[in-house]
């Protein structure tokens, strides 16, 4: 490659927040390739500071609209280690069923919503509806059937207001339970082949592209772990949640507002692939089928493919949420209040896969039950360091190809990793006529 | 189908300053008896979830913080047929997906009620971390009495 390029993709769209693509190749040589942030940072954990413990998991779950239930239960499982309160089956089973269905709504909402357009050839969804009307009306539906599953179970879908430190201050009853058990498999399957047929039919838009690197997840020898387990990573294997810091070793770099981390290598990725790659043999019947439809492998190299085994993941969280429903309406729902004596104050650390990898929540609190100090470590940090590394091997393979493709390439990439930068401020412009 | 005549909907993130507005009134209608019956749903930052509740109602009033570059606190009351909004479809996220993007995949589809009033408030600022500042949080009798009004003009149309 003796090729001379520039590229600065301002407010890269189709990702949460605010991110730039910048690369220059100079004669043929990578002089810079890199995702900037440039976010201004949130100060969340300053927030905390002085908050009881009643009020944590209120305000982290505000730090992202999309990941709120995941910030919740992360919030809350620090807190209850941190206070040595000790949770029900009951509730460890309907906290995984929330995990389930936040998961299934992120998963589909960016496969159909921020992805999808990559693959249909599109700029945005909203181009699909003349053409394909009929697929975006089967991912608002299956959003509704995930919100729905978060409404019964946790008060309501964004910001759950009944799970706190303990348990839950009030239960789903059972009919609520079997109806959406119902809407599940009525639904929830049905449409979940549909995805299946259209993911299949446009798998040739994905790039053929690998960068093998560590995977880290949650891992949990029992079960597919999105609420629990150990941290493992595809290099070093698992190590105790409370180790974490030795995972993420965050650090500052100039290109961005958010940190970034490594461990083993330069970078590590996290997410729905990271979870395929250690996890995979966890997973159900079905999803398994459906990864072998969709092509994808053990042990799977390629970033694209992470919208793919968000897919999978989809098929995956709808059989768990039967499974899960199942379970409590064999045992019957018990009447349960939330335990929150604390036993213990001190440091607790709380990790769980939410949509986008492994989020980490520690707080530290005194005797009174407040927050001393706390850091939450976002999966998209996390991913930051590793974007970087993919798009500097990406660039000399397309060297050659039109600056427009490499562009959409570098787009799709970023995109695939299902990024969320931040939350933004929801504020509508408006032009009044004739003012 | 049978139709709510009305609904009341919030959106906005309570943590970022006057973004909180519409939750804040919210929470102040749940106390008074004249608004009971109606249903008071908050979207939070999401905004995509409109559309959900838009399939089974003959009007939507919503509560949002609007920048249209008027002195903070001032209100005005709109239907959206009347405003030309900046649609910027390919500014898409789901974050940042706004009431515009919504509107828009609310009218593509065919799921946009007969009627939609927008209750906007100019905002002072959208920081992390602040509650609401003087000049919105002042703003919020004036806004219940324009809902109380839109609530009314409502009632009389279906009674008429």
């Amino acid at each position: 490659m003796s090729r001379t390029l520039d590229l600065n993709i301002k407010h890269l769209t189709r990702v949460e927040g605010h991110g730039n693509i910048v690369v220059n190749v100079k004669d043929g040589r990578l002089e810079r390739c890199e995702l900037e942030i440039v976010e201004a940072p949130r100060f969340f954990e300053a927030m905390l500071k002085g908050r009881s413990f009643h009020e944590t998991a209120i305000i982290t779950s505000r730090i992202c609209g999309i990941c709120s239930l995941g910030h919740q239960i992360t919030s809350l499982k620090a807190t209850e280690e941190a206070l040595g309160l000790e949770v029900s089956e009951q509730t460890v089973l309907l906290r995984k069923l929330l995990i389930d269905g936040a998961t299934l709504q992120s998963n589909i909402l960016h496969t159909y919503f921020l992805a999808a357009p990559d693959f249909f050839g599109t700029t945005d969804a909203f181009k699909l509806i003349p053409t394909n009307k009929d697929v975006v009306l089967r991912a608002l539906r299956m959003k509704r059937l995930a919100n729905d599953i978060g409404d019964i179970v946790s008060g309501r879908a964004v910001h759950p207001i009944t799970p706190v430190p303990g348990g839950f201050t009030k239960l789903p009853s059972e009919s609520e339970l079997r109806a959406i058990r119902q809407r599940l498999i009525d639904e929830g399957r049905p449409d979940m082949e549909a995805t299946v047929d259209t993911i299949a039919s446009v798998l040739d838009a994905v790039p053929d592209f690998t960068r093998e690197t560590e995977y880290i997840s949650l891992s949990h020898s029992d079960e597919y772990a999105f609420y629990d387990g150990d941290i493992f990573s595809s290099d070093t294997g698992a190590t105790e949640v409370s180790n974490y810091r030795d995972m993420t070793n965050e650090f500052v770099v100039p290109h961005s507002t958010s940190k970034h981390c490594k461990h083993a290598r330069e970078s590590y990725m996290v997410g729905a692939l990271a979870r395929w790659n250690n996890n995979h043999t966890r997973l159900s019947e079905q999803a398994l089928r459906v990864a072998q439809r969709l092509s994808l492998k053990p042990n799977c190299y390629n970033p694209f493919m992470n919208t793919v085994a968000q897919v999978v993941e989809c098929y995956h969280c709808i059989e768990d949420s039967i499974a899960i429903i199942d379970t409590l309406l064999e045992r019957g729902i018990k009447d349960e209040k939330p335990n929150q004596q604390p036993t213990r104050y001190g440091r607790g650390v709380g990790a769980t896969e939410v949509p986008r990898g492994i989020l980490y929540h520690e707080y530290e609190y005194d005797r009174k039950g407040n927050i001393v100090s706390a850091d939450c470590v976002i999966p998209t940090g996390q991913n930051l360091a590793n974007i970087d590394h993919d798009m500097k091997k990406l660039v000399p393979e397309i060297i050659d190809q039109p600056k427009e493709m490499i562009a959409k390439q570098l787009e799709m990439l970023v995109r695939a990793y299902d990024p969320c930068i931040s939350c933004s401020v929801h504020v509508l412009n408006v032009q009044f006529i004739g003012d | 189908m049978i139709k709510f005549p009305i609904k009341i909907i919030a959106i906005g993130n309570v943590l970022y300053g006057d973004d909180g507005i519409g939750y804040s009134i919210l929470q102040d209608l749940r106390k008074r008896p004249s608004f009971s019956g109606i249903p008071l749903i908050n979207c939070g930052v999401d905004a995509l979830s409109l559309i959900d509740h838009f399939s089974d109602t003959e009007q939507v009033i919503i509560i949002d913080a609007v920048k249209m570059g008027m002195q903070p606190g001032t209100i005005k009351v709109f239907e959206t047929s009347d405003v030309e909004f900046t649609v910027l479809s390919k500014l898409f996220s789901l974050h940042g997906i706004n009431l515009a993007n919504v509107l828009e995949l609310a009218e593509l589809i065919g799921a946009i009620p007969d009627k939609i009033t927008i209750v906007g408030v100019e905002p002072e600022q959208l920081q992390a971390g602040k509650g609401l500042s003087p000049a919105v949080a002042d703003a919020r009798t004036e806004i219940i009495d324009n809902l109380r009004s839109l609530i009314f003009e409502c009632q009389h149309q279906i009674r008429g």
